[in-house]
């Protein structure tokens, strides 16, 4: 395969506290030779079955999104912004079907959505809420891609089925390829992303970069645990009380 | 080779979110022998659980304020740092109304103060405290419109609290959320009740807020 990937969600402190689930969750999709769908997804803590949404919202959204570039591969900027708001207007629908199928409002099912697609030709992303993507790009400079959503209290965020969803959602495309991606949810943005630039913390990410790219093969279930332990770990819990996923993807040598 | 995580460092220049919070308490007579020692017990207690409470010394920001007359008696601290007053009720009056406004201001101040330095930050809170009637109800009522329009639109959660003697009413017709009628020697639950509250950083969509933990000391 021509993609390593490595990503964990892991629970926060305050969950562990309150014995909530992680809410977090991520997906992934490699479509040989070139291509690799990421997506990282966030539920709202107010919300009470969020960790259903994000699962649900990060398994459709790259799903759509495969089974559409499997039908045909964008050729424009305007082809990719097309394709990737109807993978997220077919996700919100999703919820909102799951939600009615069990009777509850669709706002228990409440999630962000980050989603990344690199192809040989193109890196593209489509973002509602908080959470980051950071690029690594062929000309080794490491910067955010895709910037958190900001408002004015921290605890505020737009989650992927309000009404207005083409108004919220953040497209990026660039037609180029990129030799790497990272997708945080917002557990690791004090960590990582500055608040005030929106700046990728180069000292995290590009460590990351280069020891994926150097790993000589697809990374194992062991190299899953040792990123749940480093999530998990007192250095990170210092900084961040929040459910955090790491996602992050290199193309090989 | 595995990751080296160990070598993957944080940005060493981003503030955690700020949770600003003002505890406005009574000082006046009325408050003078248990109600206020009480006070300074649950206040010496809060301050000892804050000591411990790594997540609430990341956000909470103190700042003590006392009526009347309106004083601030510290202003915005870090929770790691906030020292417990040791309070004496020897106020002549208690201008609730004045008290109120001032308290907003200060918070509307830490705000702007956020918004400067570009750090991110969670609803103000307001504690209020009072085992008395306003003796400025001309204040009374801008102090309680401004209360409702925060509150309304989720940007000020404010809680009254009265102990022996309160005017129930007057704090019910204030407050937003259920007056709170605790026994003096009973605050130290509601401040055990208020680390928790304020601990809470789920994420809510616009408008919205996450609940708040159940407080059992009774409502007026």
């Amino acid at each position: 395969m021509m993609w390593r990937v490595l990503a964990a969600s892991e629970r926060g402190v305050s969950h562990e506290q309150s014995d909530a689930p992680c809410q977090d969750a991520h997906a992934w999709i490699e479509i040989p030779p070139n291509t690799v769908i990421c997506a990282v997804a966030d539920g709202l803590g107010s919300a009470p079955r969020s960790e259903e949404g994000s699962r649900l919202a990060a398994d459709t959204a790259v799903q759509a999104i495969c089974a559409a570039l499997e039908e045909s591969m964008p050729s424009s900027e305007d082809d990719w912004r097309s394709l990737l708001s109807s993978a997220f207007t077919r996700t919100a629908d999703a919820l909102r079907a799951k939600a009615a199928e069990v009777v509850e409002a669709v706002e228990a099912f409440d999630t962000t959505l980050i989603v990344s697609v690199s192809t040989s030709d193109w890196t593209a992303s489509a973002h509602v809420g908080d959470g980051a993507v950071v690029i690594w790009r062929d000309d080794d400079v490491v910067e955010t891609f895709s910037a958190p959503e900001h408002n004015e209290y921290a605890n505020i965020v737009t989650p992927i089925t309000v009404p207005n969803l083409m108004n919220v959602m953040r497209i990026h495309v660039e037609p180029q390829r990129s030799r790497g991606l990272a997708m945080i949810t917002d557990g690791l943005q004090p960590l990582t992303i500055n608040h005030a630039t929106d700046v990728a913390y180069d000292g995290f990410f590009r460590p990351l970069f280069n020891d994926l790219c150097a790993m000589p093969a697809a990374a194992t279930e062991a190299d899953v645990e040792d990123l749940r332990a480093f999530l998990r770990s007192s250095r990170v819990n210092e900084r961040t009380t929040d459910d955090k996923t790491l996602l992050w993807a290199v193309r090989g040598a | 080779m595995p990751i080296g995580y160990e070598s993957a460092a944080f940005d060493p220049k981003n503030p955690s979110a700020r949770v600003p919070c003002v505890l406005l308490l009574d000082t006046s007579g009325s408050m003078q022998g248990p109600p206020i020692a009480d006070l300074n017990d649950a206040l010496r207690r809060f301050a000892q659980d804050l000591s411990e409470d790594k997540g609430l010394q990341l956000s909470l920001e103190l700042s003590v304020m006392t009526f009347g007359p309106v004083r601030q008696l510290s202003d915005f601290t870090p929770a790691s740092a906030f020292v417990a007053p040791t309070l004496t009720a020897d106020g002549p009056d208690t201008p609730m109304g004045a008290a109120v406004l001032s308290a907003l201001e200060k918070l509307q101040e830490r705000k702007n103060f956020y918004k400067g330095q570009r750090v991110s930050y969670h609803q103000p809170w307001l504690v209020m405290i009072t085992d008395g009637q306003p003796t400025d109800p001309e204040n009374m009522p801008s102090a309680k419109i401004r209360i409702q329009d925060l509150e309304s639109e989720r940007k000020l959660v404010f809680i009254a609290a009265g102990i022996e003697g309160a005017d129930m009413r007057t704090l019910a017709d204030l407050s937003v959320r259920p007056a709170v009628s605790a026994k003096s020697a009973n605050l130290v639950k509601l401040f055990e009740w208020l680390s928790k509250s304020l601990s809470i950083k789920s994420q809510s969509r616009p408008g919205e807020q996450s609940p708040l933990p159940p407080l059992n000391m009774g409502t007026a």
